[in-house]
């Protein structure tokens, strides 16, 4: 038995040992993983792009292009982010909805911003978004849910990337990310609106309404929405200690033209 | 990682092909075994205790064979669990992932190897005996029943 012993300690260092000294070895770059994902998402978000320009009438207006910047720029600041990671488009859509994708397009349709009460509401939807980019959350829900292969045939070009970038576009514009991706969004989405000084405690206005949406049966993307009430209570919890002092994102004025701009 | 000790008699034919043939069934099932290891592990449980009441010398290569499959179970269990959570959840592919790969490949190559060396020398009645599992196997098995 004590044979057995001396082998089997001598077997779990060994292993280890070569796992250690093999791991020190920078194979994602040897083998050149990391350049070719980049290269592959760099062509991705370049046809979903285009793709959006073709189909999406996206409004603009300048005023309304200026009050997004602001509301952008101050969340940036605020939190440290790059400027130029996120670009926020206003497009003209009936369907409440808003959306990122890769490449940091951050889409927010025109009967969205109408729906909302007030600009704050706005900052939480944006907030949301722009955790999604920050925290590499489309890669990941891309990778998961649309799958490599077709992400591939999409970034490969050729006669089935166009029925492929239009799945893509659906998985990401109409389908929620899972259940952990979305709180820990949202939850971003506070720090990202208390840093800024804009009040977080929206956010929960944000949920009630895609709610009352639900209940109304629209046929929207918010029905795939997992558990608003869940999301709300976590919102309810995350905020119940933050005390801005009520100072509006938007000025009346900026938030009537937003609202107004793709009319 | 093989040695030769002594055995305390000279195995008959039909031991030998016995003996071999434990080695065998961990070979046969390595293709279902790779992405269900614990396949592995019932196959040569099933045979061992097929021939749990045979001679010393099938009883003894049947539990080396059977507990070989041990250490290739955890391994190609652990690589399977680790890659299942990057296709699955936020883990993103490392240089520890790759680096467990490349050795668990390695790992299963060499044991596919000797599993083959032992197989063929079991079956001409020589006694091979298997770093770890070797000197493990000999305390479990007594040559009476």
């Amino acid at each position: 038995m004590k044979r057995f012993f001396l082998h089997f300690s001598l077997s779990i260092l060994l292993f280890g040992s070569i796992w250690y000294a093999l791991s020190q070895i920078d194979w994602i770059e040897i083998l050149g993983l990391d350049s070719l994902s980049q290269k592959t998402e760099q062509k991705l978000e370049d046809l979903l792009w285009d793709a959006i320009q073709d189909s999406e009438e996206i409004c603009n207006e300048p005023q309304a292009k200026e009050a997004l910047q602001s509301m952008w720029t101050k969340i940036c600041e605020a939190n440290q982010l790059d400027p130029n990671s996120v670009q926020i488009h206003l497009v003209k859509n009936n369907e409440i909805n808003a959306f990122a994708l890769p490449g940091g397009h951050i889409l927010i349709h025109s009967a969205l911003v109408q729906h909302l009460e007030s600009p704050e509401e706005l900052a939480g939807v944006l907030g949301h978004e722009v955790a999604h980019v920050q925290l590499n959350h489309i890669s990941k829900k891309l990778a998961k849910e649309v799958g490599v292969s077709l992400l591939l045939s999409a970034a490969g070009g050729g006669s089935a990337a166009g029925e492929a970038i239009k799945e893509i576009l659906s998985q990401l514009s109409s389908s929620a990310y899972d259940r952990g991706l979305e709180k820990e969004a949202d939850l971003k989405s506070v720090e990202y609106l208390k840093n800024a000084g804009i009040n977080p405690k929206a956010m929960i206005g944000v949920m009630e309404k895609l709610e009352t949406e639900i209940q109304s049966d629209l046929p929207s993307w918010l029905g795939s929405h997992p558990d608003l009430s869940e999301r709300k209570e976590y919102l309810k919890i995350a905020t119940a200690h933050i005390v801005l002092t009520e100072k509006s994102v938007l000025d009346s004025a900026a938030w009537e033209g937003l609202k107004t701009a793709c009319d | 990682m093989i040695s030769k000790p002594t055995f305390p008699y000279t195995p008959q034919e039909y031991e030998a092909e016995k003996a071999s043939n434990a080695y065998l069934m961990s070979l046969v099932v390595v293709i279902v075994g790779l992405p269900f290891p614990i396949i592995n592990l019932i196959a040569t449980w099933g045979y061992y205790m097929g021939q749990r009441k045979s001679s010393y010398f099938i009883r003894w290569h049947c539990l080396q064979a059977l507990l070989s499959q041990i250490s290739i179970v955890i391994i190609n269990a652990f690589a399977m669990g680790w890659t299942w959570s990057i296709i699955l959840t936020d883990r993103s592919l490392s240089n520890g992932y790759l680096a467990y790969m490349a050795l668990a490949i390695f790992y299963n190559l060499l044991e596919f190897v000797v599993t083959i060396v032992t197989a063929i020398e079991t079956r001409k009645g020589q006694h091979l005996s298997w770093w770890m599992y070797g000197p493990l196997t000999q305390v479990l098995c007594k040559p009476k029943l």
